[in-house]
């Protein structure tokens, strides 16, 4: 999928642990894996905004598209 | 109503189990009866067949002493797996989650066993005009209709649900 998820990147440089961020989102650590892994198939603007305010960033940070 | 429908198909399942295996077993029996004279409860021997009494019931199953009994038996036989795989097929309704593997499987499984009928009535017509027999429009071509057309309906709500499933999985990866 062209979309990238740059959550691993965003993570290191919060310095903030994946468990750390599920539990401040509210979304099981399995699920967070997925979002990761690039497994997922879609994102909840509930998720991306919990996720944004958390690590302090902006969507674009997170999602990048990659032409294939 | 879908619980109802379960447990009826439950009971109907374990009934119709029990009295398969009832006619099973004596039929079996009934050629002890037939050869070595051993008097056998239930069974009464008529010539070169067999009767079977259902207590309860009150019926009276012919058993032939020739290749007809495999037929029967495989029959029999075919009816409990297809009664197993009809409880089954409504539990599905009654489950938690329905767009799954599981149920679906469940499906194709009683999906195939409607269309079995289908490969029987082709080897006995076959067997018949082979034979040079008459062939005549008998209760088993109706049955094999109305299996075909369950195994239709099923098809369809197969089909619905593999859609459902697909739902379920985007929905289950929607985060």
């Amino acid at each position: 999928m062209p979309i990238v998820v740059n959550l691993d990147v965003m993570l290191a440089k919060r310095k903030m642990k994946s468990k750390e961020l599920a539990e401040i989102i509210g979304i099981t650590t399995a699920n967070l894996s997925i979002l990761k892994s690039g497994k997922a198939k879609a994102i909840r603007f509930s998720t991306l905004e919990a996720i944004c305010k958390a690590l302090d960033c902006q969507p674009a940070d997170i999602l990048e598209y990659i032409e294939d | 109503m879908k619980k109802l429908a379960y447990f009826t198909s439950l009971i109907l399942f374990y009934s119709i189990a029990f009295l398969l295996l009832f006619v099973m077993v004596f039929s079996m029996l009934s050629y002890f009866e037939y050869k070595f004279g051993i008097q056998i409860p239930f069974v009464e021997v008529i010539e070169n067949r067999a009767k079977v009494h259902v207590p309860l019931l009150g019926l009276r199953i012919n058993v032939p002493f020739n290749y007809g009994i495999l037929i029967m038996w495989s029959a029999m036989l075919y009816y409990a797996i297809y009664f197993y795989a009809f409880k089954n097929f409504l539990k599905v309704f009654i489950e938690k989650k329905i767009f799954e593997t599981k149920p679906l499987k469940r499906l194709r499984f009683f999906m195939i066993l409607n269309l079995v009928p289908l490969v029987y009535i082709i080897v006995f017509t076959a067997s018949f005009l082979v034979r040079g027999v008459r062939i005549r429009l008998e209760d088993d071509y109706f049955i094999v209709l109305a299996h075909l057309a369950i195994a239709f309906l099923i098809y369809l709500y197969l089909d619905v649900l593999k859609k459902g499933k697909h739902i379920q999985e985007e929905n289950d990866l929607t985060i």
